[in-house]
């Protein structure tokens, strides 16, 4: 495992973490609910602090890792090339591709419930602040995860 | 147009004489070791300049280590 792998899963862990936390502090089942400014407010520092120090971490933790796994020669040789630097473009590349698709859906979703509203389909509650908020980073964490999730899958093709 | 194949003959070279490891060879050229195994399995076709530095680390010509199967 190289030490951009093992970055790759320690950020997948983490980005898990804060995304089970944000939807813990705004949903209740599948609902998103009304919650003051403050609480919004403490969520999104909280989530990227945690985001930041928690990169910190992996990014220290992989090297520690990499020496453990592979030994300390093969820490103290190239850590990164132009393999890595490929597979980051690619993955880089599936996320934002995943984040566009994303963005389309909700847009047409939320057109077609304005335009066709159906008692059969449950809509779209990003209409409140909190929605808001909470689909704008819960997308920016998806994508994130998704873009570990290639990475890890890239280097194992 | 069909895709064509990279072939490499650099496991044999690193293991004949020299009898180098992966990780020196990665070492030699500035890669890494994952990225030697995946060389050597041909999942992955190193750039131009990788390929040159790979083939000048056994002292053999380029022709030598590449085979362009189409």
């Amino acid at each position: 495992m190289s030490r951009s792998e093992i970055r790759a899963f320690g950020s997948l862990i983490i980005a898990g973490i804060v995304v089970w936390f944000i939807q813990m502090r705004f949903l209740d089942g599948w609902q998103v609910v009304d919650v003051p400014a403050s609480h919004m407010l403490s969520t999104y520092v909280i989530a990227t602090i945690g985001m930041i120090v928690g990169e910190i971490v992996v990014t220290a933790g992989s090297t520690i890792g990499e020496t453990m796994l592979n030994g300390a020669a093969a820490a103290s040789a190239s850590v990164e090339d132009e393999r890595d630097q490929m597979i980051a473009r690619r993955a880089e590349l599936i996320s934002h591709w995943f984040l566009i698709a994303v963005v389309n859906v909700l847009v047409l979703q939320l057109i077609l419930q304005e335009a066709y509203p159906s008692p059969l389909f449950t809509p779209l509650a990003i209409v409140s602040t909190s929605g808001l908020i909470f689909s704008l980073l819960a997308l920016l964490f998806a994508a994130h995860i998704v873009k570990m999730i290639a990475t890890l899958v890239l280097y194992r093709l | 147009m069909a895709k064509g194949k990279v072939r490499n003959r650099i496991r044999q070279l690193r293991t004949g004489e020299g009898g180098l490891t992966q990780s020196q060879l990665a070492e030699m050229v500035g890669a890494t070791r994952q990225t030697i195994i995946a060389i050597e399995q041909e999942k992955y076709a190193p750039s131009l300049e990788l390929a040159f530095r790979i083939a000048r680390a056994f002292g053999v010509p380029f022709e030598d280590v590449y085979s362009f199967e189409p």
